[in-house]
């Protein structure tokens, strides 16, 4: 009989203990994948995010807008390819807010961003209707929406009723693309504005902005905020990459929370196995006795402890999967329900699968060392004199 | 039966290591628990705690937080003539505040945070009677004079009296700082309207607030008001109206909390199931004898449910008692509804208290229920014949 | 303790007692037709090779075990047909055990392990104190209470064991090879200390033995071979 053999029959001596051990590192490394794919999930708008782009604003805040006659200048800078401009609309559709983001963008906006894919024939159609909307594959199938329906939206920011028709539906480039976005003309927001709101005109959000290849941007992005420095609308110029990161740390308190509980879920599946390991080898404290008698050496008798703990891991990852695999499966909306408007993207990352792989691997063998570190070092008479 | 409770406890002490590892599993599992619910009710208190139900705040109709809101001047002062508006001398009791978001460096940290910037009328302190200044002197009209709330001195460097904040290209002094209690007001700084809005280049109101005159019915005002073609405006009581703002931050945190605990318990029920299957399984004799004797079935399953309720009693005081510990931290986000930072605490409650401690009985008997039932199932002579 | 002064009527009286258990699917007698009677204030060694069935019979006059068929009439009661709680009850209040070895519950005092049977009778704390220290008197061990098993030894532990046996005053003692784990002196020592519960208090003892010479201190001796009463 040689170790594995061994190795599997003592696992299943205790069949129920095992099994347990078994469900409850598999439902612990669940709520630890869980909790790290939503960090992850978190980081959606990063990691979509082009390093060769910059976004301006207002370097005072989001709420303050910036004159329009920023654009050109802007164009101007060396090493600036084209600047579009955008609104953040942020209105109610069926009666809910942040279903998907609504955006009023000029044509360079489309420019800008090439990883929404529509056909010339839905650019020229939007562009030529001034109610025009673009929407994503997303929110396309989300609530059945086809080109020529219309899309109704009260307004927050901008108060009334505003209706758009679609003019055609954005397929993104890849999975990281985030197809839950609407898009309608800027001209037609600044017109409302002028005419019916009374509100201020003329006053874009944000620009956006491509960079020609080889431009460095931190020095393109310095460039454009001394422009306008010492202005009544100064600007904070950075790439889109630090632009979504920073709304991510807005939630930061958040985001740590969430890492410090992942790490509370690792000490957890610790314990249970410790526990489980501790149990198992002081009731066979007297045959791991008898087999130093023998003459197995403690290399064999290392192999066969942590063998043991290793083998409860697997279990535990394999019963893991079995659960992840038909979860994935699934859309963001069905696995999230309401937390979905908050997280459009949400898929398991090949490195959250590594990580855990780890973290299982090691505590498997954490688990087993006291125990085994014990056993070894005791004398073999000693052991022999214990009862079973 | 105290003889009972005696055999449950010494067994208890027999076997430390394996019931302090489980000790500390459910200790751990009660203190995200309980760390959940006081967060919960950290921002329950402030965010709906924050206000009066005997004031009332005025938005522009449709609008969901004060930053999207306006309100004309003329509009303003006509709503604030109305008889239902609380008076002192023949001035409306009441404050018609601009409010903004502005992005500022927290402490220690390399990111920004958006702080909600307030210009206040003269009657600001007066009808927010749960804000007081606690250092300083009040900002003096027309002035660039401004009022820090606790939490943004707190968290926010440069916050001192006699420091200047950068605002829109201005200097900003600080000449007073500001307690709001419980309430989000300590999460922002006030200045007077009259020479903010300039600034913000805005000429209308984000918000009024008075307070509702003696006798008037409030479900009688609001649909008067909000009908009133001149105002086009929203109406509600002020505490009604922050504690919606924090709808979907506190909906946030129930889930996710939620779903951290009831897998985390799941973990720690399989922890105690495993431990005290290895308690039955150890005292299968004993059993045995205990039945022959004459003790019955049900004995038996209440010491050994009795014996994981202890080791679940003393986890779950032990996480109470970590999570108490938190209420020494403080925590502060950023609202998704209104993208403005909040500061709230961990909470801890009697019931809450109460919540943890019974949630800790309760994996206790769960985890129990089974191995005691089965130790309870055992054969009488099966049991008496195990060799010990 | 009360002298129990029913010498001479019968105690236990059992019936065509038939038993079999299934072992890997086969059917194994383990008591044919077995009838047998007890006379109050007997002391009776159950013996027989291994297989005989006299553990068996032992278990079914205790109310350990119910038979497959056959009566099992004791102090009165017709106890072959009780449900599991109603023998768990009748033990507590009828029967007395001492096992061959760990017969002590190993976290409980000497003291608190022969008080174990009072906890299932109506009686004050006061009153189960008495009778456990005067129990462990009669035993001789009334020195050793506040010990625990494992600082004993072997034939203390029994005693403690027989302490707790009689400590509820129950109508039959009943002993599975009370000796068999022990040296001949402290064997000789316990067999002493049932005899003298037989004798002096009339204490009704069934012991179950292979010893022939534990045998010599019961008032009669009862043979079984392969499931039934020889003699």
């Amino acid at each position: 009989m040689d170790l594995t053999q061994l190795i599997i029959r003592n696992t299943l001596r205790r069949r129920l203990r095992s099994l347990l051990t078994i469900v409850g590192i598999a439902v612990a490394l669940f709520a630890f994948t869980m909790i790290r794919t939503l960090i992850q999930a978190w980081h959606a708008g990063v990691e979509a995010s082009a390093k060769d782009r910059l976004i301006t604003r207002n370097a005072t805040s989001l709420v303050f807008y910036l004159p329009l006659s920023y654009q050109e200048k802007i164009a101007r800078v060396s090493g600036v390819e084209r600047v579009g401009r955008a609104n953040w609309f942020g209105g109610e559709y069926k009666e809910e807010r942040f279903n998907f983001d609504q955006f009023a963008i000029d044509e360079n906006w489309l420019d800008v961003y090439p990883e929404f894919k529509f056909s010339p024939e839905a650019r020229q159609a939007f562009l030529e209707d001034r109610r025009g909307a673009l929407i994503g594959r997303d929110v396309a199938n989300k609530y059945q929406l086809k080109v020529g329906d219309t899309v109704q939206i009260k307004g927050t920011i901008f108060p009334g009723l505003w209706e758009f028709t679609v003019r055609g539906i954005m397929e993104g480039r890849d999975a990281k693309t985030i197809t839950r976005i609407l898009l309608f003309n800027w001209d037609y927001l600044n017109e409302r504005n002028k005419t019916e709101l009374n509100r201020e005109s003329d006053q874009p959000g944000i620009f956006v902005i491509q960079l020609k290849s080889g431009a460095n941007p931190a020095v393109v992005a310095k460039e454009i905020d001394q422009l306008f420095a010492n202005s009544y609308a100064e600007t904070l110029t950075e790439t889109e990459t630090a632009f979504q990161q920073s709304f991510v740390s807005m939630s930061g308190a958040i985001i740590t929370t969430l890492n410090v509980v992942s790490g509370v879920v690792v000490l957890i599946i610790l314990l249970v196995l410790a526990n489980t390991m501790f149990m198992a080898v002081r009731e066979r404290y007297r045959e791991y006795s008898i087999l130093k008698a023998i003459g197995f050496k403690r290399r064999q008798l290392r192999t066969l402890i942590f063998g043991e703990a290793l083998l409860l891991v697997s279990g535990g990852l394999i019963l893991l999967a079995l659960f992840l695999i038909p979860i994935f499966l699934l859309p963001p909306e069905k696995i999230l329900g309401p937390l979905n408007v908050f997280f459009p993207i949400f898929t398991l990352a090949p490195s959250t699968i590594l990580l855990v792989l780890v973290v299982a691997t090691v505590l498997g063998a954490v688990s087993a060392a006291i125990p085994y570190s014990d056993i070894a070092r005791a004398r073999v008479t000693d052991g022999l004199r214990r009862l079973g | 039966m105290s003889l009972v409770f005696t055999y449950s406890l010494r067994h208890l002490l027999t076997r430390k290591t394996t019931a302090f590892l489980t000790v500390i599993g459910i200790a751990l599992v009660v203190f995200v628990f309980v760390a959940t619910l006081m967060l919960s009710q950290g921002l329950k208190e402030t965010l709906a705690g924050t206000g009066s139900s005997e004031n009332v705040i005025v938005v522009r109709s449709g609008a969901q937080n004060e930053m999207m809101s306006g309100i004309a001047r003329e509009a303003a002062n006509a709503l604030l003539a109305e008889p239902e508006v609380a008076r002192v001398g023949d001035q409306p009791l009441a404050t018609s505040d601009s409010v903004v978001l502005v992005s500022l460096k927290k402490r220690g940290s390399a990111e920004p945070s958006n702080v909600t910037i307030r210009g206040v009328g003269e009657q600001a302190l007066s009808v927010r009677p749960q804000v007081r200044l606690t250092a300083g002197r009040n900002f003096t009209p027309g002035s660039r004079e401004v009022l820090v709330g606790k939490a943004i001195h707190d968290g926010f460097s440069g916050t001192e009296i006699g420091q200047k904040i950068r605002l829109f290209g201005t200097e900003w002094e600080v000449v007073g700082l500001f307690d709001g209690g419980r309430s989000a007001f300590n999460s922002e700084i006030w200045g007077d309207v009259n020479a903010f809005m300039p600034t913000f280049k805005r000429d209308q109101f984000s918000s009024l607030l008075f307070k509702l005159a003696p006798g008037v019915d409030f479900a009688k005002l609001k649909p008067r008001l909000e009908n009133d073609k001149r105002y086009q405006v929203s109406v509600m009581r002020e505490n009604d109206f922050y504690a919606a703002q924090s709808d979907f931050l506190a909906t946030f945190i129930r889930i996710i909390g939620g779903f951290i605990s009831v897998v985390f318990s799941l973990g720690a029920v399989i922890g105690a199931m495993i431990t005290m299957y290895a308690a039955v399984a150890s005292r299968v004799r004993e059993i045995g004898i205990l039945r022959a004797i004459g003790f019955r079935r049900r004995a038996v399953f209440v010491a050994f449910v009795l014996e994981c309720l202890m080791i679940s009693l003393v986890g779950g005081v032990l996480g109470v008692a970590l999570a108490s510990l938190m209420s020494f931290v403080a925590f502060s986000t950023t609202n998704f509804s209104t993208f403005a930072e909040v500061a709230f605490d961990f909470t801890l409650t009697p019931s809450i208290v109460v919540w943890g401690l019974g949630f800790s009985l309760l994996m206790g008997l769960v985890g129990g229920a089974l191995p005691a039932r089965a130790a309870s199932r055992l054969k009488v002579l099966d049991a008496i014949r195990q060799a010990g | 303790m009360k002298e129990q002064d029913l010498t001479g009527q019968t105690l236990i009286t059992v019936n065509h007692l038939t038993k079999s258990y299934t072992r890997a699917a086969e059917k194994l007698e383990v008591l044919h037709d077995v009838s047998v009677t007890v006379q109050s204030g007997e002391f009776v060694a159950l013996m027989g090779p291994s297989g005989s069935g006299k553990t068996t019979l032992l278990n079914i006059v205790a109310g350990l075990d119910a038979p497959d068929s056959g009566e099992v009439i004791v102090a009165g009661e017709k106890i072959a047909t009780f449900s599991e709680d109603q023998l768990a009850d009748w033990r507590a209040q009828n029967v007395g055990f001492i096992f061959q070895f760990y017969n002590l519950l190993p976290v409980l005092t000497a003291l608190e392990n022969v008080s174990l049977p009072l906890s299932l009778l109506p009686m004050s704390k006061q009153e189960r104190e008495e009778r456990a220290r005067f129990a462990l008197e009669v035993v001789g061990l009334a020195d050793r209470h506040k010990h625990f098993p494992a600082q004993l030894s072997g034939g203390q532990e029994q005693r403690v064991a027989i302490a707790r046996a009689i400590v509820s005053d129950p109508k039959i003692l009943v002993a599975d090879e009370p000796t068999g784990d022990l040296d001949r002196s402290t064997a000789t020592d316990i067999l002493e200390l049932l005899r003298k519960l037989n004798q002096e208090y009339k204490k009704t003892i069934l012991m179950v033995t292979h010893d022939p010479a534990a045998a010599e201190y019961a008032s009669r001796r009862l043979h079984l071979d392969k499931g039934r009463v020889v003699d």
